[in-house]
């Protein structure tokens, strides 16, 4: 029944006129995850209306093909600048910058290319197959559930610390605090916002992600420079050996595990509503590294890294449309807006979206692996362009990133107070990053901060601060248990 | 980072902005509005900054506690702590000052300069300061690549940057 759903919704998606909007919109989607601080949910907010005189197929398939861009292009700059385009490809920089410093460019950025389409087609044949009973699922997580999971992502600290656990404990923390700025969740009362309007939704998230880890790196880069009066024409990686920058079938698949397991949890953390991609993409890094019998290569160019990461968090974008198409509920903004564009397309999705559209969702799911046809074959062919990037002077390339994510925070919102948060947090994350305190921490606190406190506040208050429920609910416990297993085979290593 | 005394003030620092935080910031900045079975406002930061203040107090420990030289084949100081080799305390304030320097003009061009003289200004100051010597490159690109930023945003997103 299903295939014969697929067969038809592949006769439709097979369309030229399709097609090309698929393949605009993943080179689109790649332009703008390149940028700074523009990832697919701007590209998605700014493209929405363009698609409104597009048929809903076209339209869909448009909007899933930026998406898929956008999510994989962040990774671009994050391993030629180590100046991550996206919060989501901060994760990839750890292993992506070292290994394209060690004059592989090419081949970190193939890695991830490759590794982001295996994991959105695993993402996608997930969402095909099992779309309906995964959403009925995922309704099953209450704030008690995502407690206990916010609680067990935590436990990345412990391996993204960097070379001194407590300076990375202190990092998180502090990225939790900065999270609390804001209005509180609960009762709404002002918190450490000195009466700034402009604090009471709390600091951007991208405005931080961008300020502290692409900005900090490149004017980490460029205050070396100064220093080592380095001559301003030198390239980023002037030699690329064509030899070294080949990726073997038997190399890249000798980690199917870790691509496999990073697929799952890319798709499982789409299923969950609120999670989203950037923690996806550090859970699938940790995860990588505890299963790794060589932990101690991650972080110094190890392309099972890049392939955990791009893996994890590309197989988020074909999942979160599970509870967008089954339940109407969206699993991250992108999602959000991708209900919009049905909308607008006067398709309702939630529970009788696949009983009064059913051509149409079919159509949708053959255009998305369509679609990572396309972003392979667009991606490859970029790779030769951005490949030309590493030959420009870092003199050149690193100022203009400075003016890039200038823009790039600034579009958004349009909000210079952003820029000034972002600049703020380059100077702190450059601080940070010289005196040994894990920025990857500060960020991965920044976002499980106030989905902690609002899951853990709101368990309270349905369970009438009886916190058993966390040792009494089955999934709940799971992670729970998940948690002491992981901490102690931290110790145990350590 | 190399000298103890800078090791000393960073765990200093994160000691004294941590109890800033938890003894004033927070009780001066935020509300106490809760309900019956919920936590206070105040529970997260000051838990979270409260965490900061231990293990600043372990950084400030592990900074006055006299260190011997390395083993070797053991990690050096710098190294075990994630610190960068051959940066001075001094080297990182001045650089952080350049920074502000760098921040507060800009902000302050942005709001009545406007992006294009800013980002004009700031890239030819920038690759000058990485080492750049060619007039010609550093007029192209500091001239071209704000006004064609400045034009695409307009075009491609309707969106007029300061």
């Amino acid at each position: 029944m299903i295939l014969e759903q697929l067969m038809a919704g592949f006769a439709a998606a097979l369309d030229p006129v399709n097609m090309m909007f698929m393949a605009f919109g993943v080179a689109l989607g790649i332009i703008v995850g390149i940028l700074p601080g523009l990832g697919s949910v701007t590209a998605l907010s700014i493209l929405i209306p363009v698609t409104f005189y597009m048929s809903p197929l076209v339209a869909i398939a448009f909007l899933v093909g930026v998406n898929k861009g956008g999510t994989s292009g962040g990774a671009i700059p994050a391993i030629l600048l180590d100046a991550p385009g996206t919060p989501e490809a901060a994760a990839t920089a750890l292993d992506g910058h070292p290994m394209s410093r060690a004059g592989k460019p090419v081949k970190a950025m193939k890695t991830a290319l490759y590794s982001s389409v295996f994991g959105d087609t695993i993402s996608d044949i997930i969402l095909i197959l099992v779309a309906a009973p995964f959403a009925a699922f995922a309704l099953q997580f209450g704030p008690a559930e995502f407690t206990a999971i916010v609680i067990f992502s935590f436990t990345l600290i412990a391996g993204l610390s960097g070379k001194s656990l407590s300076k990375g404990i202190i990092a998180a923390a502090l990225g939790v605090f900065l999270s609390t700025i804001g209005l509180d969740p609960v009762e709404s009362t002002a918190r450490m916002t000195f009466g700034f309007v402009e604090l009471f939704d709390g600091i951007s998230l991208n405005a931080v992600a961008i300020g502290a880890l692409a900005l900090s790196s490149v004017i980490h880069q460029m205050f070396r420079m100064r220093r080592e009066r380095t001559d301003g024409t030198e390239s980023l990686s002037p030699d690329i050996d064509a030899e070294a920058n080949r990726i073997r079938p038997a190399e890249f698949w000798g980690n199917w595990r870790t691509l496999i397991r990073s697929a799952l949890i890319g798709s499982g953390i789409g299923m969950l509503p609120g999670l989203g991609v950037s923690l996806a993409a550090f859970l699938g890094y940790g995860a990588a590294q505890r299963a790794s019998k060589h932990p101690e290569k991650f972080g110094t160019g190890h392309m099972e890294g890049i392939q955990a990461t791009e893996a994890a968090n590309s197989a988020v974008v074909g999942a979160n449309l599970v509870p967008t198409i089954a339940l109407g509920i969206p699993g991250n903004i992108a999602a959000a807006l991708l209900i919009g564009a049905f909308m607008i397309h006067g398709v309702v999705p939630g529970p009788f979206m696949m009983e009064l559209h059913g051509d149409l969702v079919y159509a949708i799911f053959a255009s998305m692996l369509i679609a990572n046809g396309i972003h392979l074959v667009i991606g490859r062919l970029g790779i030769r362009v951005w490949g030309h990037i590493t030959r420009v002077p870092r003199a050149v390339i690193l100022p203009t990133v400075v003016v890039l994510c200038i823009v790039g925070v600034y579009i958004p919102a349009q909000s210079l107070f952003d820029v000034g948060i972002m600049l703020a947090f380059a100077g702190l994350g450059y601080a940070m990053r010289v005196t040994g305190f894990s920025l990857v921490c500060l960020v991965i606190g920044f976002l499980l901060g106030p989905m902690l406190e609002t899951s853990f506040r709101q368990t309270l208050l349905m369970y009438k601060a009886d916190l058993t429920i966390l040792v009494s609910s089955p999934i709940a416990l799971l992670f729970m248990l998940l948690t002491i297993y992981s901490l102690w085979r931290f110790v145990r290593r350590k | 980072m190399q000298t103890g005394t800078t090791r000393l003030v960073i765990a200093l620092a994160v000691c004294l902005l941590a109890a800033a935080g938890v003894f004033w910031l927070i009780p001066a900045q935020t509300g106490d509005a809760r309900g019956p079975t919920d936590i206070a406002p105040a529970f997260f930061p000051t838990a979270s900054l409260g965490i900061c203040l231990v293990l600043g107090l372990l950084l400030l420990f592990q900074a006055l506690r006299p260190a011997g030289p390395p083993a070797e084949g053991t990690a050096s100081a710098e190294d075990s702590a994630g610190e960068e080799a051959g940066l001075t305390g001094r080297s990182l304030l001045t650089d952080l000052g350049l920074w502000i320097a760098f921040s507060v003009t800009t902000m302050l061009m942005l709001k009545y300069a406007g992006f294009i003289v800013t980002g004009i200004l700031a890239l030819a100051g920038w690759m000058w300061f990485c080492g750049q010597r060619s007039w010609i490159v550093i007029g192209l690109t500091s001239i071209g690549v704000p006004l064609l930023l400045y034009q695409l945003s307009w075009t491609a997103l309707t969106i007029r940057l300061p």
